[in-house]
Order: C-alpha cells, then sequence, then structure tokens
C-alpha cells in the first residue's frame, strides 16, 4: 500500500478544510480566545459529507473509508483547535457497535454516521490508570435482566449522551451493557478537562437493564474493547501529527515576522536548528502514522497493533514536545489564550492521559511482539 | 528489472540465495558485527559480484551495470546489507563510476570505469583540507597550468581509506576570481605520482581511516581533469542527494537492534534476563519504535524517488535521523553489556577471549567510536539541519 496521498484523500481535506472555515465562520466570537469551528456545525457538516463515519464499513452506514480515512479525518482535525469529539463520540463507540449485527446498534451507528454523539463508552475506572481488563463494576443477574452496580470515571462525550456503553464484570468474563442515561440509580457527573473538553464521571448503583442491554457477552467483551481502544489510539495519533504540524507551522511563521536585536528570530540558528529538530521528528511520526494506516487497512492483526502502539507512543512523545516548543519560541504570547498555540500543548497531554502514556504504549509495543513470536 | 510487489519477493530471494552460496561465513559474521573484512576478502567478493552482473548495479549496462531502476537498486543493497554482504568500493563504485559517466570524456570512461569495476584501481576522496571542511568551497590546494599538464601543491586530509588507495579524485583551485565555488575543478589523481607523500591520521580509539597527502608541484595531465576548468564543483555536488538517501543506514540500524535483543535474553540485571527488566524493556521499546518510524520513512522516500525521480531535502531528515538511531543503538548495546563492553578488537585476535565474554560483545564499543564519524561526514548534523532550515521550513 501506498505512503503518499491519493487523489480521494486530497479531495477529503479539501472537504474538511472548508467544513472547518464553515463551522469557525458560523461559530460567535468570544473575548479573549482564539476563533475556533463551532463543534455542532462541524459534525452536522462532517456528517451530513459522510465523512464524519465514513471510515465505518458500509454495513455499518460507512463508506468503507477505512484506517485511511479515519487518519485523514483525524489529522485535519487535529491542525485546528476544536472540541470535535471524533474519537469519543464516533471512533470508540462506533468501533464497538459496529462489531455488532443487532438492529438497535446499527441504528445508533447510523446516528453517529450522521454527526450525532448518542453514544459515549464507559470503560475506564478510579486508581486503575488504563488497565480495563479487570473491572470493578459488577453486572449480577436480576431476574430476566441485570443489576449494574459500580463507578466509571473520565467518560469521553458522557455528559451529553443518550445511552452508555458500560463494561462490567459477568461471571468469569467482561460484556458491555448498552444503559440510557435516564436510567434508574445512574449519576452522571459532567466535568471539564484541562483542554476544554467536557467529560463524566458516572456511577451506577444497583441500575436494572433488561437481557437484551447486554450487547456484547463475557467472552467477547475485551476482545471488543481492545479493538476499539486500538482504533482510538490510532485515531488520537493521527490527530496529533495534525496537531504537531499546525504548531510548527505557526511557530514558524512567528520567527519569520518577529523581529528582535533588528533582525527576524528565523536568522538565528539557535531557533533554526530546535526547529528542523521539531520537523525530523514530526516526519517520524508521520511516517510512523502512515505505517499503521497501512498495516490495519490490511487487516486487525498483532503487528497492525503493535505499529499502532509505536505510532501512539511517538505521538506522544512529539505532541508533548512540539507542544512545548511552540509555546516556547513565541515568547509571553505563546502563553495567552488569546493567540491558542497552547491548545496544543492541552490537547497532547489530554490525548495521552485519557489513552496511554508513551511508557504504556511502548510496554504494549513490547509485549505484542514477544506475543507474536 | 523494475521492481513491482509481484516480482519483489522473488528478487531478494535471489540476492539472499546468493549470499548463501557465495558469501564465506567468516566474512558473514565479521560484517554482521559492522567489522572490516580486509581486502582480500573485499576482492574476492567483488569479484564474484561481477561475474554475476552486480558488481556497479547503478552504473550504465554498457559499463557493467544493471538497468534497475532506483527501487530495485534500494531493494538489492537492503537484502545485500541484511545477508551480511560487506559494502564494497563505495568510492569506486558510488562515487567516480557515476561520476565519470555523467561527466567524463569517452577517454577517461573507456580508462577508469573497468578498473574501477575490477578494482584493479583503489579511488580515495580528497576533497576536506585542513582549513576547508563544512566550508569546502574555501579550499585552498592549487592547480596552476604549465603546457598539458597542472603543478599541484597543497594538503588533502581526513582522506578516508587513503592508505589502501592508488587513485584520489580530486577538488582543486584553479581560479581566484569571481565566486569561491566557481574556480574549483576536478581532478583525477595517480597516487605513484612523484611529489605526493602521506602519513596515518589514527581515529582516537586506535583505528587507521583517514591520512593526510602533501602534493608538492605534483605534475597532472590536463587530460585527467574531468568536466571543464573551473566546473568541479557542481561535478561534486551533483552526488550528494544521493549518496544521503544511500546513506539513511537503517539495514545496519536493524543488524543493531538484531544483536540488542539477542544479548537481552542472555545478559543478566539483578539475576534475571534483561528483558524482564522493566527499565531495560521501556529503551528497548524506544530503540524499536524509533527505528521502525525510520523504516517507514525510508520506505516513503523510495515512493517518491519513483514518482518524482528524487527525493530533494528529505534526504537529509532521513540522514539526521539515521545516524541517530544508529548511534542510540550503539549506546545501548554497549550499556547493556557493561563491564563485557571493556576488551579492545586486538584482544579478540587469538580466541581466548571467547571463553569469558559473549561474541556479541565483540566490536560494540568500537562502533559506537566509529559512528561519531557519519554525523560529520557527508555534511555534519549542523549541515543537514541547515539545509532542512532553508529549503524545507524556508527560514
Ligand atoms: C569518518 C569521516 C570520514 C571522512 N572521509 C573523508 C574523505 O574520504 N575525504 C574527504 O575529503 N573528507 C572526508 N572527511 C571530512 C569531512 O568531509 C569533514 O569532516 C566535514 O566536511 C566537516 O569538516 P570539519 O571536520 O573541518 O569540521 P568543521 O567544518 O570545522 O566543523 C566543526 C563543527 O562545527 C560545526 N559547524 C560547522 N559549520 C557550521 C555552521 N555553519 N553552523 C553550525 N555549525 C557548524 C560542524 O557541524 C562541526 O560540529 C571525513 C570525515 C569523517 C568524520
Amino acid at each position: 500500500m501506498r505512503f503518499a496521498a491519493s487523489e480521494d484523500e486530497i479531495m477529503v481535506e479539501d472537504m474538511l478544510d472548508r467544513a472547518l472555515r464553515e463551522a469557525r465562520d458560523r461559530a460567535p466570537h468570544v473575548d479573549g480566545h482564539a476563533p475556533r469551528p463551532d463543534p455542532d456545525v462541524l459534525r452536522e457538516q462532517l456528517g451530513s459529507l459522510g465523512l464524519w463515519g465514513g471510515w465505518l464499513p458500509e454495513a455499518a452506514g460507512g463508506a468503507d473509508g477505512g484506517p485511511r480515512l479515519l487518519m485523514t479525518l483525524a489529522r485535519g482535525l487535529g491542525r485546528v483547535p476544536t472540541y470535535h469529539g471524533l474519537i469519543g463520540g464516533c471512533v470508540l463507540p462506533g468501533a464497538i457497535l459496529a462489531g455488532t449485527a443487532r438492529q438497535d446498534a446499527l441504528d445508533l451507528t447510523a446516528r453517529l454516521v450522521a454527526g450525532e454523539m448518542p453514544v459515549a463508552v464507559a470503560v475506564l475506572e478510579p486508581g486503575t490508570r488504563w488497565d480495563f481488563e479487570m473491572p470493578v463494576t459488577q453486572a449480577e443477574p436480576d431476574g430476566d435482566g441485570y443489576r449494574l452496580t459500580g463507578v466509571k470515571s473520565h467518560v469521553a462525550e458522557g455528559a451529553t449522551a443518550e445511552v452508555f456503553l458500560v463494561s462490567a464484570r459477568d461471571g468469569a468474563g467482561v460484556s458491555l451493557f448498552l444503559v440510557p442515561a435516564g436510567s434508574d440509580g445512574l449519576t452522571v457527573s459532567p466535568f471539564p478537562a484541562t483542554d476544554g473538553t467536557t467529560w463524566a464521571m458516572i456511577r451506577a448503583e444497583g441500575v436494572r437493564v433488561p437481557a437484551s442491554s447486554r450487547l456484547i457477552g463475557p467472552d467477547d467483551g475485551l476482545a471488543a474493547l481492545e479493538r476499539a481502544f486500538t482504533l482510538a489510539a490510532f485515531a488520537a495519533a493521527a490527530e496529533s501529527l495534525g496537531s504537531c504540524e499546525a504548531a510548527l507551522t505557526q511557530t514558524l511563521e512567528y520567527l519569520r515576522t518577529r523581529e528582535q536585536f533588528g533582525q527576524p528570530l528565523a536568522t538565528k540558528q539557535a531557533l533554526q536548528f530546535r526547529v528542523a529538530d521539531l520537523h525530523v521528528d514530526i516526519e517520524m511520526l508521520r511516517s510512523q502514522v502512515l505505517g499503521a494506516a497501512n498495516a490495519l487497512a490490511d487487516g486487525y492483526s498483532g503487528r497492525a497493533r503493535s505499529d499502532v502502539a509505536a505510532a501512539m507512543a511517538l505521538a506522544v512523545q512529539t505532541g508533548d514536545l512540539v507542544g512545548r516548543e511552540a509555546i516556547h519560541l513565541h515568547g509571553a504570547i505563546g502563553m495567552t489564550r488569546e493567540l491558542g498555540v497552547g491548545y496544543h500543548l492541552l490537547r497532547a497531554d489530554v490525548l495521552s492521559r485519557w489513552l496511554g502514556s508513551a511508557e504504556h504504549f511502548r510496554a504494549k509495543l513490547m509485549d505484542l511482539e514477544e506475543h507474536a513470536q | 528489472m523494475n521492481m513491482h510487489a509481484g516480482n519483489e519477493v522473488a528478487f531478494r530471494d535471489e540476492i539472499a540465495d546468493f549470499c548463501k552460496k557465495n558469501l564465506d561465513p567468516e566474512v558473514r559474521r565479521l560484517s554482521d558485527l559492522g567489522l572490516p573484512v580486509g581486502e582480500a576478502a573485499l576482492l574476492e567478493w567483488q569479484t564474484k559480484l561481477v561475474a554475476r552482473g552486480w558488481g556497479a548495479p547503478s552504473w550504465e549496462e554498457k559499463w557493467g551495470g544493471s538497468g534497475w531502476d532506483m527501487r530495485t537498486l534500494f531493494i538489492f543493497e537492503e537484502e545485500m546489507a541484511a545477508h551480511g554482504a560487506p559494502l564494497v568500493g563505495t568510492f569506486n563504485i558510488k562515487m567516480i563510476g557515476p561520476i565519470l559517466q555523467a561527466h567524463g570524456t569517452p577517454e577517461q570512461q573507456a580508462h577508469y570505469l573497468p578498473k574501477a569495476l575490477s578494482f584493479e584501481h583503489a579511488w580515495c576522496q580528497g576533497y576536506s583540507e585542513p582549513g576547508a571542511g563544512s566550508d569546502l568551497a574555501s579550499l585552498q590546494t592549487r592547480a596552476e597550468r604549465d603546457g598539458d599538464d597542472y603543478i599541484v601543491n597543497g594538503t588533502k586530509i581526513w582522506t578516508s581509506g587513503g592508505h589502501l588507495a592508488n587513485h584520489m579524485f580530486c577538488l582543486v583551485r584553479t581560479s581566484r576570481e569571481g565566486r569561491r565555488q566557481a574556480g574549483i575543478s576536478f581532478l583525477l589523481i595517480d597516487l605513484e605520482t612523484p611529489g605526493i607523500s602521506q602519513r596515518p591520521v589514527h581515529h582516537f580509539y586506535g583505528a587507521h581511516v583517514f591520512n593526510q597527502f602533501f602534493f608538492d608541484n605534483v605534475r597532472v595531465p590536463v587530460a585527467n581533469r574531468v568536466g571543464k576548468e573551473n566546473a568541479g564543483w557542481d561535478i561534486a555536488k551533483s552526488l550528494l542527494e544521493h549518496e544521503r538517501l544511500f546513506s539513511a543506514r537503517h539495514t545496519e540500524a536493524r543488524r543493531k537492534l538484531g544483536r540488542l535483543e539477542r544479548l537481552s535474553k542472555d545478559v543478566r540485571i539483578h539475576g534475571r534476563p534483561a528483558i524482564e527488566d522493566p527499565q531495560f524493556r521501556d529503551d528497548l521499546a524506544k530503540r524499536k519504535i524509533e527505528l521502525r518510524a525510520l523504516e517507514n520513512a525510508t520506505m516513503r522516500a523510495l515512493e517518491r524517488l519513483v514518482d518524482d525521480g528524487g527525493i530533494g531535502p528529505f534526504a537529509s531528515v532521513l540522514k539526521l535521523r539515521g545516524i541517530e538511531v544508529n548511534q542510540r543503538l550503539d549506546r545501548a548495546i554497549v550499556q547493556l553489556l557493561g563491564p563485557d563492553a571493556l576488551p579492545a578488537q586486538a584482544a579478540w585476535e587469538d580466541g581466548a577471549l571467547n571463553a569469558f565474554v559473549p561474541d556479541e560483545a565483540r566490536n560494540a564499543a568500537e562502533s559506537r567510536y566509529w559512528w561519531r564519524g557519519p554525523a560529520i561526514a557527508g555534511g555534519s548534523q549542523e549541515v543537514q539541519r541547515s539545509i532542512i532550515t532553508k529549503h524545507i521550513l524556508n527560514l
């Protein structure tokens, strides 16, 4: 498979740019903030263009665009600061729902594809970082249904979701349940994260759900989560790539125009070499994200998973470095919300806090390679 | 032949098979450890390659080349390195050969190319001088016309392999007017010519790679000039991009990673194999990831080479990172070995050390020292960063 963007991909990039511009033009101006695309307008636009869920298989209402389309989309969104919600609102739930053949799941997927965010995935639990293999949340058989009890932390897009996909211990395995947000015994506590996005903590106290709410049974739950989080990490790596590209572009533009000591900062070799090194790091990230996209497109193999782990390990490291350097090379104005270049560091941090640190993904890569032998 | 997915596997197999049948196991072992294999072994290997039609694959077919496209050439090099084939005749095959084919007279081509291919001539590169390094255009060695000869005076330094060579291609000053670059010519010098003397310059850890040459009224026929007078700079420059792509060195890094992984099962940290140590695992994962990204970047470059015929300053990205990846792997190997990286190369010669220290330790430290060099040569890391700044980032 090729690395260079195909004509279709270049077209998608153009469509995305137009949608982002339009959503920015229609966003209300807020004093003291850099202008940003309005996320609702953006999702609606991308949904109607068929881009938002176009990466999903046709059977699930997508366009079979696969990992390459997801990469193009996430990277493009990463270039422009906006609360897009792609990973929590579309990738995670989409990957899980599309893996089932149930009509209610496909109905929800159709809404995802249109740019709505009806479903949030509630998997992480307090004090366990990224280990979702052993949830404390428990599903107990109760008549012809189940009773769910437990706490789920850091649920992306959880504040506005209509339905949660909740993982819970179910006998010897882990199952995934569809739980409506308004269920008796379910409390949803929204909170803001450091990048300005809104999340939620969820507490289930003996929430009663019918048997049919068990979307994925105890034998397949962990595999479904693993797959969904692999795809989420891939999308996050692609988003980071876009974010790094944008941060560097903005920084270069500033170095060209800002004058000190009677000369543009761009003439100072100490600064030139710093940005040259960032460029090299970003090229390596780009190469690995492309490699992971092509490996995933060939099938969900151990190699593809380790390529994703490698991409995300680089993304976390590079996103952090580029985010810090972009601020520093701007001087004091880099610290301001009004300029907004600091968004890239905020976002790099949130993606890594949420999906895993560089160390986490390196350990994953090692385990995957050992199991492949 | 041109490469496509269908015959690539077969081509790689063919090379693997050729290496298995023709490569002396001892030579393979030495080159797997990154050690020089010796002049006699190199000559023998080149003779086999020439017989197979693979002696100078990048050359024109009429001079013994293969007619392969760039992608095929790249795969050839990658696969040769992966099977422990020694790197042969960089100066003969990768440098003077292409230069003469592009810029030489028919007489120069007919005289020099067959001898460069057979290794009857061994070439070295005389560009750098004590006062002219990164700023090569400031070179001072001068060539003055005297009838049908030039009289050459001056000195060349850092000449790799000069002690094994009998010919030097050389940049000399033929004019002091106008731009400094516009007063440089490209000369071919027979090192037997009277007036030439040389001395070895040893690497800090003892290896003999470098030499210095002194030219005292050395007569070089004008017929030995390649290209027009004062056109030498552009001739020398024309090779650089190509040189950088092929020096991305991902194959060498892959070999080092294999060595590090083998060692990580044998060397123990706190009584357990190193591979089980969390700190070591994390470091190993870093090395694996950066090499994987470099390999993907190299494949991207190759794709562009086929699409566009060149990769421009992306070559600088590859050189910069390719060298860093190699240097970090060398460091990781030495760190893992600990005291086993103490013995110098000479300690291995009688074989007694093998009872105490794993063979994988051989040349580990020296490789680390050797790899300081590529970061300085061929346009230093700083020169690459300047190219990226100017030609990619447009600062
Ligand atoms: C292993 C090895 C093999 C070699 N083989 C050959 C050979 O066969 N033939 C031959 O002709 N030459 C050879 N060379 C010489 C090589 O081309 C020079 O070393 C190289 O051009 C750098 O020049 P220099 O060593 O004089 O360093 P200098 O140019 O003096 O540089 C010293 C330091 O300053 C940095 N520097 C220089 N200019 C700048 C700048 N503008 N901005 C920022 N930093 C700068 C450099 O990167 C370096 O770190 C070899 C060198 C090595 C290390």
